[in-house]
């Protein structure tokens, strides 16, 4: 009778080791999961922004579709400037006007071109003369950058 | 005895088992689907990819023949359009500059639907400014290229029109006596920089020698002609400014005789 109660003694100690045992486990695994799941939640969503930022930056499409300068005096006159966006999504861009490699108007604005349209920018330029060669840079938030040239008429 | 000892053993494995479930757990609910979800974004980054390359290529096949000519006195425009590649195009635009002033014509009702390949689509009477005008015309596509007119630039005035070939100079240089005459005629460019040098050698017979030098814009050109007879570049004989207009795309230049 004695023996059997001090063995069943042993037991319930070694029942409540056990359970003791498994709430550890179990607030340790639960914890390590929570983490691991809110780090990788974490890590997924730093993924995706990092590899749609290339993503965006591949779709984008767009070309200086048409110059035309109108003078406004001897030396003076508005450059403009129309921009096609084609690809498939809208695209931000700053543009510059350059001329024997310094800048000579600039729009950094950060305009919106949506997808499939042009836009027109207007640049008032003085100093400038017939022949002057001008580079028309186009560079968009995305860092995509295009270039043309016009020659003033 | 038997069946206590492995009660015993049993109680003890549960917490070691409940640490593999919840190492398996952590394995299936977070490990499994970061590796999914970067494999399908990294799928999607090539896909993106591909699909931009084939509209890179797609863009690099199209091929359009404009041809603008006047109508009506010059006071209107036909423009047809043919598409000579394998793929539909879309003309989104045309771009009309009358005199440096620009005209934009967009959703034209005939090219709307696109002009298959090898078929043609005009666009019939486009009003003009009056008066003498020099005419531009240049097409742009949805996938982004610009096919401009093959009769660029138009110098239309109210009783003719025509296409500019080719701006040439004409150098017409007399000479007293038949003989050769050896000369350097130097051209070049009031503006960005281009510059062509010819050398002219020819049997003169009956007084003039002629050389045409062609020349790649309107504009201003300064002309330098050196006699060879005793050297390269031996005498500079004439200077001369000469301005290349729509108007007048190939003017001549006389160069008087030279002992």
């Amino acid at each position: 009778m004695g023996r059997s109660v001090l063995g069943n003694k042993r037991a319930i100690s070694s029942v409540i080791g056990e359970i003791l045992l498994c709430t550890c486990v179990l607030t340790v695994g639960t914890a390590a999961w929570a983490f691991s799941h809110g780090y990788t939640s974490y890590e997924m969503t730093n993924y995706w922004q990092k590899v749609s930022v290339n993503i965006y930056s591949l779709k984008e499409r767009f070309m200086v579709e048409n110059v035309a300068f109108n003078p406004t005096g001897i030396s003076s006159g508005s450059l403009h400037v129309w921009v096609y966006n084609y690809g498939g999504i809208n695209i931000q861009v700053n543009v510059f006007v350059l001329r024997n490699g310094g800048v000579i108007g600039q729009d950094l604005s950060g305009a919106t071109i949506t997808r499939n349209s042009v836009a027109e920018f207007t640049f008032n330029l003085d100093q400038i003369s017939v022949s002057n060669e001008l580079i028309i840079k186009v560079e968009t938030l995305r860092g995509n950058v295009n270039y043309d040239s016009y020659t003033i008429p | 005895m038997i069946h206590i000892r492995s009660l015993k053993r049993s109680k003890s494995g549960i917490a070691s088992v409940l640490g593999m479930i919840f190492l398996v757990a952590i394995a299936f609910t977070t490990i499994v689907p970061l590796f999914l979800y970067v494999n399908n974004i990294n799928n999607l980054y090539n896909q993106t990819d591909e699909a931009m390359r084939e509209f890179d290529h797609d863009r690099s096949l199209e091929s359009l023949t404009v041809l603008a000519y006047p109508i009506q006195n010059g006071s209107a425009l036909n423009i047809h359009i043919r598409n000579k590649c394998s793929l539909n195009v879309k003309v989104v635009r045309i771009w009309i500059t009358v005199n440096e002033a620009c005209y934009m014509l967009t959703n034209i009702p005939s090219l709307e639907s696109g002009i298959s390949p090898a078929t043609e689509r005009a666009i019939i009477g486009v009003a003009l400014p009056p008066g003498e005008k020099t005419v531009k015309v240049k097409v742009t596509t949805s996938r982004g290229n610009v096919f401009p007119s093959e009769t660029n630039p138009l110098y239309i005035t109210e009783q003719s029109w025509a296409a500019e070939e080719p701006f040439t100079i004409t150098v017409v240089m007399a000479h007293q006596k038949s003989g050769w005459i050896r000369r350097t005629v130097y051209v070049e460019y009031l503006g960005v920089r281009w510059n062509n040098t010819v050398e002219v050698t020819q049997l003169v017979h009956e007084a003039y020698a002629y050389t045409s030098i062609g020349v790649p814009f309107v504009g201003d050109y300064k002309i330098l002609i050196w006699d060879n007879k005793l050297g390269y570049q031996h005498d500079l004989i004439f200077t001369d400014t000469v301005a290349i207009t729509y108007a007048v795309p190939a003017p001549w230049v006389y160069v008087p005789s030279w002992p």
